[in-house]
């Protein structure tokens, strides 16, 4: 990955004392965080851009800051999609069984009607990390909803033959690029804008054409501000394996030296306030293409290990860490922690916005 | 953007004709349904050496049994790909120093691979998937072999798998198979181009579906044709021997662990292990095959030379 390295690369030496530092038990970690759960402080505001319908700005204590806005356009129900087919199925006078599937099937939205891109300054739009991060904020917000979960896709619907298209456009900018990957900010700052994205309230009913209500007071939220709390956005969290040891929030020195880097997406895809798991994907490691370090004692034989000598791990992550990492997530409350903190920033700026 | 070296076809994706739906719709979609067992894997065919000018070569196809086709509609769920690896070559001058082998994957759609054409411009599908198999092989290869060396590895996918009778895009759960399908094609073209690797990677994937009276089961090698609902996927590149992962992709909602009723993401994760074991038995015979076949033509030449010491007597 020639992107992730436009920074200055780590020495074997330095490689070596992150890895050791990160691997013992407690892990030390090189900026003085006490736990291997505990994140960086970030700073937040929504509402900052007023010609879209929701945005949010987030900045890092390193620097880096994510501007997303988020945009809705009325599009046209393209003929054939599952609408279509259970409207279709109710009208239907001949079969008894197709209004018993009819009342079952919920209207479904399409994954397409989601567009996220990603912006960052010096990189090419088509550069193939760029569109693998695009990806992995885009795919847990638009899943493939099933019987028990909704989607954001499933609330764009207006009727039978139109519908919402949401534009989230995120605008990086950073002075490392992507090495010290910016999956954690982008995903909160995406998480924000549409918590905040208000929808215009439609003057039509039923089947008619939308026509939009002037009024901009009345509009509602994309995803209902109510108690008790409806749905929410995912957040994607990023999680690397050193050694034993599970580190979240990892900076780009823990990022150079993990044996493997993981990001997991969860989010309240439902009323009853439990979070789930949407979406887990495993990324390649910085630490597979460096250098490997020359013991002081001249050669040694091959494939024997010197401690305090730099050499990449090669293979996988064992499948007992592996599930460990998601029941940390999702059993051992890092993700209500998450989505608490998040809760709380959005009460804090309501209330302010109020008084 | 439209790319000028080619002469492109329309402008904008072909919609293919939308059917009424059939009045024996209800029948059709009962035959749609998975007959195999949760636990059995679609038949699948691998074959090495197929390109002569690449060092390593592989051709994978992943069927199903054909069914009765009462709509009008065709929904297959079939996966054709072809695989080439060249290298390890020596880098270009222009590229910088590295101690290790620059592996770079790529995943190309042919424009009859769907229903719907697709172009010949690289799509954000296939960019993705590239980097999925690039994260996956670089896992299995031994970089420090090759220093200054650069292994390309070219994913041809002839025929992909559709995805709930809509063609236009893929997403879910046809992707995770083809990404699977491809992992284990270029493994066997790795190892074809006998390019030393940690271990045999092997890829399957897990679904959680609703089984019979709603509750959830749990499935290997699934289908987005065969299963109306798919709560949960899974894709796993795995080392056996090792007991490795080297690439996780899942994707749907996953209850917390809390609840004994429902089958969480370990389950998941286990049901794709179990389909990556059973194809990596397939992608172990085909390379023991193959190695059968080329021992077999080089002994040809000594028998020759034989018939030439009889003759000489």
């Amino acid at each position: 990955m020639p992107s992730l390295t436009n920074s200055l690369p780590f020495s074997p030496a330095e490689l070596a004392y992150l890895h050791t530092s990160l691997s013992s038990i407690p892990p030390l970690r090189p900026d003085a965080r006490p736990l291997s759960t505990d994140f960086r402080a970030l700073r937040a505001e929504t509402g900052v851009l007023p010609a879209v319908n929701g945005s949010a700005h987030v900045g890092f204590s390193d620097g880096r800051e994510a501007i997303v806005g988020v945009k809705l356009e009325v599009e046209k129900t393209v003929a054939g999609n599952r609408v279509t087919q259970s409207e279709d199925g109710a009208m239907d006078i001949d079969a008894d069984g197709q209004s018993r599937d009819s009342g079952e099937k919920r209207a479904k939205g399409k994954p397409e009607w989601v567009s996220l891109t990603l912006t960052l300054p010096g990189l090419r739009d088509d550069d193939p990390n760029l569109v693998f991060l695009e990806e992995m904020l885009r795919e847990p917000l638009a899943l493939s909803s099933s019987t028990t979960a909704t989607s954001l896709q499933d609330s764009l619907i207006i009727n039978s033959r139109w519908h919402w298209h949401v534009y989230i456009d995120v605008l990086l900018i950073s002075p490392n690029g992507l090495a010290s990957y910016p999956l954690p900010l982008l995903s909160m700052a995406t998480h924000l804008a549409l918590r905040d994205t208000r929808i215009p309230k439609l003057k039509s009913e039923g089947e008619e054409d939308p026509i939009a209500d002037d009024d901009w007071m009345a509009s509602t939220y994309l995803y209902q501000r109510t108690t008790p709390p409806g749905a929410k956005p995912p957040v994607t969290l990023l999680i690397v394996v050193v050694g034993e040891n599970i580190i979240f929030d990892p900076s780009r020195e823990e990022l150079a030296a993990a044996d493997s880097v993981i990001a997991v997406s969860v989010g309240n895809t439902s009323t009853d306030g439990e979070l789930r798991l949407l979406a887990t994907r495993m990324i390649d490691t910085p630490a597979r293409d460096t250098m490997k370090g020359v013991p002081l004692s001249g050669e040694t034989q091959e494939g024997v290990d010197v401690p305090g000598v730099w050499r990449p791990r090669i293979g996988g992550v064992k499948r007992t860490l592996l599930k460990k990492v998601v029941n940390t997530v999702l059993a051992g409350g890092i993700a209500r922690e998450v989505m608490s903190g998040l809760d709380g920033f959005l009460s804090a700026e309501t209330s302010a916005s109020m008084g | 953007m439209s790319d000028r070296r080619r002469i492109n076809g329309p402008a904008g994706t072909t919609s293919p004709p939308v059917f009424a739906p059939y009045s024996q719709t209800a029948t059709a979609t009962a035959l749609r349904q998975r007959v195999r067992k949760p636990n059995e894997l679609r038949k699948i065919f691998l074959q090495t050496g197929i390109v002569p000018s690449a060092s390593g070569s592989a051709y994978l196809e992943l069927e199903s049994p054909p069914e009765p086709r009462l709509s009008l509609v065709p929904t297959s769920s079939t996966i054709k790909l072809s695989c080439s690896v060249h290298g390890p070559k020596p880098l270009p001058r222009t590229a910088s120093f590295s101690p290790n082998a620059q592996l770079s994957a790529a995943v190309k759609f042919a424009p009859f691979a769907t229903r719907v054409r697709q172009g010949y411009v690289p799509s954000q599908t296939e960019k993705d998937l590239g980097l999925h198999l690039e994260n996956a092989l670089k896992g299995v290869l031994l970089p420090d072999r090759w220093p200054k060396s650069a292994v390309d590895v070219a994913v041809t996918v002839l025929e992909g798998e559709d995805d709930q009778g809509e063609g236009d895009r893929f997403a879910g759960l046809g992707l995770f198979n083809l990404l699977a399908a491809a992992i284990n094609v270029a493994m066997a073209a790795l190892a074809d181009a006998k390019i030393d690797c940690l271990d045999l990677l092997a890829a399957g994937v897990g679904a959680v579906v609703p089984g019979p009276d709603s509750k959830p089961l749990r499935v290997l090698d699934p289908a987005a044709v065969e299963h109306d609902d798919i709560r949960s996927s899974c894709v796993v590149g795995y080392l056996p021997s090792r007991d490795e992962i080297v690439e996780l992709w899942s994707n749907g909602s996953v209850s917390t662990q809390n609840a004994n009723t429902s089958i969480g993401f370990d389950e998941m994760v286990d049901a794709a292990i179990a389909a990556a074991r059973g194809a990596q038995t397939v992608i172990k015979e085909a390379l023991v095959e193959s190695m059968t076949r080329n021992q077999m033509a080089g002994k040809k030449p000594s028998q020759g030379e034989t018939n030439d010491v009889e003759m000489k007597t």
